[in-house]
Parts: structure tokens; C-alpha cells; sequence
């Protein structure tokens, strides 16, 4: 991941690089190239064999794209979690759920997000709002766990998605005739970072 | 070839499709219908447990359908297309030499023996159906062609639990399946040619099987030959690699239904123009070059008030071209003589042929050629990438009109999907929403 970063000092290292730094420290960008070019004639650019692309934000926080799916979040009962509404979830699927993750469960034939705890050998799902009880599935009742939580993006005031809305759920698609989530509000409360992995300690 | 031969095939693709992002569907009856919802494409097992068959036009069952609480959905392309390409991707961690041989369906090569490769297939099932949420059937033995049948034996016998193992083909138990299996159901066997095997007195797989394909190849053809030799056990169909990435050595083909009948020439034209330019893309990804473009348009059939039309016509390309502008311009001049602007037409295509690959396109100096040097293609390709469909194009392309009418074209013609579920994975803003309350 830091190649580019180790790239760039190498670069600016070398003495006979140095006209690469000032071109890129030039204005116009469209001025590197043709300084490359210039400068080096008949000298290959050092850099050029370093650098093969800025790493991508995609890879480092997806480790299974085949399995991973971007959602978003209605409602306000995992802020405690660091999860607010309007945020973007990635959900891994291919995670076995384990006893603290935050998980995506099928309540009702609805997507949940909540956090999956153990009493014993059965399952809870708790929400990270003491204003939401506990879900217990009865003896007899399956608990479908969709997907793992890995992470989510929560955007400050100016760095969030581009134009990104909030969805709404087309009504006869989901089939359950749910009004449209409540719009994101921008809490007060910010967190550092892009991906929150939780700003409380985990209750289990 | 030492190893055996693997089919893959995902339980009513579509049905599973849908219930992955709603899972209030999982268990009920849900259908999923064609272009412009005309006719049931798909159906979960419950739908097809109704008695629903693929085909049926929606309008004919959608009362009675209701009453028994079926679900309609119109087709979802960009999710199945979306499910499919990471269902295909997980399948391939587990087993090499995979060939994906249509949206559902992979055939796929075990090096081992039986006992291993069930182990395989066993686990690739759970990966495929925890990670993507797609139930797969696994057809395993010698041949593509038993493979297909011990596929649909998986899928018609639930003890099996997804996946049937037939490592012999001289064994007892298959020679009892195929028996039970008419032979229309056999992969290669056709309609038409299951009324002349019918009439020879060859009603089933077995039958077939046991037939003199040395006759069969006198009497239909070496393809049949192959199917009885495959149902011997004998490897003869070989792997194409490209064809489900839709790569086409023929010819390439964009045609749609309109939801409402097309009146005019501008109308066509616009029709025309948005379909050459999807054709475009899918020449130029798979690096080709065209040298003939038709463009053709039809009316209704059913349409007893007036004459049916179907208007064909071709442009031949002085050199080969995969320019977006060119080809465009071409499907209009294909069109525009033979043009009668007396129909009502709900039908329009383009089909490109004379395809060649452009990497190995040579000719003379001065004979080049029209290549899409501007790149035109790719600036449109990465426009429809950021910001969807239809937002910029070629000549009328779809974008014109008082109004966009139509996320996907633009256009007030643009076939009707009412019954759309959400393309979860690939627009933002019908992301899948999760509750937290």
C-alpha cells in the first residue's frame, strides 16, 4: 500500500531526479510529462517504473469483493456503534459471524443491522442504543445472519459520497409497504476517520 | 483426459436472484418476467410447484396468479448480471478450467476422483450460496453431456442435497436415471428432434444412449453422434471459453420490444442509433471490427387492423470499423430507403456482422481501418459509467425528447419494467437499505 509514498522519497532522493519533483511542483500538471521528456532525453524515468497506479481505498478495506456488498443504513438504533443513518455499510458475506460482530440479520423478512451477542449458546441481537431492546429469537426460530459488518463510511460535512441520496426503497419491491428511511441527519458527535470501526468499547 | 466434468447451475436463477436483497420472498412463489413484462422467464420452485410454465404470457395468468399470491418481478439484468459475474468468481477458487456457459451455469474441470471432487463440489455449493446467496445444483461425471443430466437428477431429487456424483457411466444407478429421463430433457437435443427420435421409437435418455451412433450420425448428425458418445461416458464437446462473456464471432445483435408502438422515421432513427451504439460497446470489448451493420424494424403480428411490416436493410462498410459515429450512421442509411412510415412499429434492431478481430487486422498502407481513433467509444463508455445510461450519445441516441421518460434510454419507447426491483449493486441510489430500528 505505501508504495507510492516510498516512490515519491526515492524519487526526490535521487539527485538526478530532481527535475521530476520540480516539474511536480509545477502548476500545470500537464507540464510532467513533457518535462520527463525534455530533461531525460535518452534517460529513462526512474520513477515511472515505481509507480503503477495510487492504491486503491476499494482493495485495502474489501479483502472478498465477490462476497462483499455495499449498503445503507435507516435509522438510528447502532449509533453506538459508530453506525449512523444514512451511512454506507460494507458487508461481508463469506465471514462466519462470530459473538461481537456487528451483523446484517433477516428480522421479519427486513435487513437489520444490530450486533450479534451470545447468552450461552443463544443468540442475541442487540442494538447499540439503550432506546432499542434486545431481540432473542425464540427456541423454534431461525436467525438468519446475512452478512458481517467490516466497516462503515460515515460522511463528515463535506467528504461525503459524491450525491450520493439516500435510497428509496421502491415500495413493491420490498414488499413490506415501509415508508421511505428517515433522511440522514449530520450528528453533532464526529468520529475520526473514514471507516468507524466502533467509537465504544464492545459490550461483550 | 483423466478427471471428471463438473456442472454447476444455480436453482431458478432469476427467483434467487431477487430474494438475495428481499428475503421476504424466500419460500413463496415468485416469477420473473421478460422484456416489457411480457412472459414468465423464471420461476421459484414454488412458482413452478403452481404448475406456472416458462413462457406463459403474464397477462393470461396474472389474475389467477394473484389469487394463489404469486410474486412478478420484472427482468433485473443489471443484479442477475451483477450475482452472476461474483457467483462465477467464487466457483472458480474452487475447481480450475472453468467455462462459464451461460448466466447460471458453469461447467467446470476436477483433476481428482469422485470422493474429492463431491468434497469440492459440497463446499463450493456453501461458498456460492453463504457468500452470494445463490443455491447452486452440482451435477458431477464423465461427460459435459451426463453432467447436465445428473445436474437436473440433483435438482428433482432433493436427498441428493445439491449434488449428484455419477464417476461411471457404465454404472447401474445411471443407466436407472436415464430411463426416467425423456429425451427431449437430454443438452443438444432439440424440439425438432425430438419428434424424429420419437417417431424412431427413442423416448429416453436411455434409448438414446444405447442407439448405434454410427446411424445417428448417418441419419441427423455429428452433433447427435456426440450426445449419444457423451452419454457413454465418452468426453466429445469441447470448452468455449469466450461465448458467455457474450463474445460473438459472428455476428453481434442489439434488439428490443418498445413498450408503445414507434410512429416515423426520427423515432426509429433513435431507436436505431441507441441500439448501434450498445452493439459498439460490446464490439469494442471484445476487440472487434465490423464490416456489414443491418438495421431492421417490425410491426405487430397481432395487429389485425393493419399490414405487417418487417423492413430490413443493410450498409456494407467500405473498411472494417468499430467507431461508435460510423456505425451509427450506417444502421440510419440501412434503414432509411427501405423506411415505410405507414406502420406502427414495436420492434427495431441492429445486428453487426462481418466481425473481425481488430488485433490481427491488417491491411495494405492507405486500407486501414476506420478505427475508433478519436475514442469516442470509450469517452461514451465511461460517461454511462459515471453517471448511467443515456446521458450522452450519438445523434438522436435516446437522450433527445422533451423530458428524459426513461432512466436506461431516455426515451418515452423504452420497454416497460414495472415491477423492477432495486439494481442493488450497481446503482447508488438503489442501494439496499438496511434498518437500525
Amino acid at each position: 500500500m505505501p508504495v507510492t509514498a516510498q516512490t515519491h522519497d526515492d524519487v526526490t532522493a535521487r539527485p538526478w531526479c530532481h527535475a521530476v519533483s520540480v516539474a511536480r511542483a509545477t502548476t500545470s500538471p500537464r507540464a510532467v510529462p513533457m518535462a520527463l521528456e525534455a530533461v531525460h532525453a535518452g534517460f529513462p524515468s526512474v520513477a515511472q517504473d515505481y509507480f503503477s497506479g495510487d492504491f486503491s481505498f476499494d482493495e485495502h478495506i474489501i479483502e472478498h469483493p465477490d462476497t462483499t456488498f455495499i449498503v445503507t443504513v435507516a435509522g438510528d438504533s447502532m449509533q453506538g456503534a459508530g453506525i449512523w443513518d444514512g451511512d454506507l455499510l460494507v458487508v461481508d458475506r463469506s465471514l462466519t459471524p462470530e459473538p461481537g460482530d456487528v451483523v446484517v440479520a433477516v428480522l421479519d423478512g427486513e435487513l437489520t443491522v444490530k450486533r450479534l451477542l451470545f447468552q450461552g449458546s443463544r443468540p442475541i441481537l442487540h442494538p447499540e442504543n439503550p432506546r432499542y431492546p434486545d431481540f432473542r429469537p425464540m427456541d423454534d426460530e431461525d436467525l438468519t445472519i446475512w452478512g458481517v459488518v467490516t466497516g462503515n463510511f460515515h460522511p463528515q460535512s463535506r467528504g461525503g459520497p459524491r450525491s450520493v441520496d439516500t435510497p428509496t426503497p421502491r415500495q413493491h419491491t420490498n414488499g413490506r409497504g415501509t415508508a421511505a428511511p428517515t433522511p440522514r441527519h449530520h450528528p453533532t458527535r464526529t468520529t475520526t476517520g473514514g471507516i468507524v470501526r466502533g467509537d465504544e468499547p464492545l459490550t461483550h | 483426459m483423466p478427471g471428471l466434468t463438473v456442472l454447476a447451475d444455480a436453482n431458478s436463477f432469476f427467483a434467487s436472484c431477487e430474494t438475495v436483497f428481499d428475503p421476504t420472498l424466500a419460500g413463496k412463489p415468485v416469477v420473473v418476467l421478460s422484456n416489457n413484462d411480457g412472459c414468465v422467464v423464471a420461476r421459484s420452485a414454488k412458482a413452478k410447484a403452481l404448475g406456472i410454465a416458462n413462457g406463459t404470457p403474464w397477462f393470461k395468468i396474472r389474475e389467477r396468479a394473484r389469487q394463489d399470491g404469486v410474486i412478478a418481478r420484472s427482468s433485473n439484468y443489471e443484479l442477475y448480471a451483477s450475482l452472476s459475474a461474483r457467483m462465477m468468481s467464487v466457483m472458480r477458487t474452487y475447481m480450475p478450467r472453468q467455462e462459464i456457459y451461460s448466466i447460471d451455469e458453469c461447467f467446470l474441470h476436477a483433476p481428482w476422483n469422485a470422493a474429492r471432487t463431491a468434497q469440492a463440489s459440497i463446499r463450493m455449493r456453501e461458498a456460492v450460496l453463504t457468500g452470494v446467496g445463490i443455491p447452486v445444483s452440482v451435477g458431477i461425471a464423465p461427460s459435459k453431456t451426463l453432467a447436465k443430466v445428473a445436474n437436473h437428477w440433483a435438482k428433482d431429487h432433493p436427498q441428493e442435497h445439491g449434488v449428484t456424483v455419477w464417476p461411471r457411466a457404465d454404472d447401474v444407478l445411471i443407466t436407472e436415471a436415464l430411463a426416467t429421463i425423456p429425451v427431449e430433457r437430454v443438452w443438444g437435443v432439440g424440439r425438432r428432434l425430438t419428434r424424429t427420435l420419437q417417431s424412431m421409437g427413442i423416448l429416453t435418455a436411455l434409448q438414446l444412449r444405447d442407439t448405434d451412433p454410427v446411424a445417428i450420425r448417418r441419419r441427423f448428425s455429428v452433433v447427435l453422434e456426440s450426445t449419444v458418445l457423451e452419454l457413454r461416458g465418452l468426453p466429445c464437446i469441447p470448452d468455449q471459453p469466450a461465448a458467455a462473456d457474450g463474445e460473438r464471432t459472428t455476428q453481434i445483435l442489439c434488439s428490443r420490444m418498445f413498450s408503445t408502438p414507434i410512429e416515423g422515421f426520427e423515432g426509429i432513427g433513435q431507436a436505431l442509433g441507441l441500439y448501434a451504439q450498445r452493439a459498439c460497446h460490446r464490439l469494442r470489448r471484445q476487440h472487434g471490427l465490423c464490416s456489414q451493420v443491418h438495421a431492421f424494424c417490425s410491426t405487430s403480428p397481432f395487429d389485425t387492423d393493419h399490414h405487417y411490416l418487417s423492413l430490413h436493410g443493410v450498409s456494407m462498410l467500405p473498411d472494417p470499423s468499430d467507431d461508435p459515429i460510423t456505425i451509427g450512421r450506417a444502421a440510419y442509411d440501412a434503414m432509411r430507403p427501405h423506411f415505410d412510415r405507414h406502420g406502427r412499429y414495436i420492434r427495431a434492431g441492429v445486428m453487426l456482422c462481418g466481425l473481425v478481430d481488430a488485433d490481427v487486422f491488417h491491411t495494405l498502407d492507405g486500407l486501414e481501418a476506420v478505427r475508433d481513433d478519436h475514442h469516442l467509444g470509450a469517452v461514451l463508455d465511461e460517461v454511462a459509467r459515471r453517471f448511467g445510461p443515456a446521458r450522452a450519445g450519438v445523434g438522436y441516441a435516446g437522450i433527445r425528447g422533451s423530458g428524459r421518460h426513461s432512466g436506461d434510454t431516455g426515451a418515452p419507447w423504452s420497454m416497460r419494467r414495472d415491477m423492477l426491483s432495486a439494481r442493488c449493486t450497481t446503482r447508488w441510489d438503489e442501494m439496499a437499505v438496511v434498518h437500525a430500528s
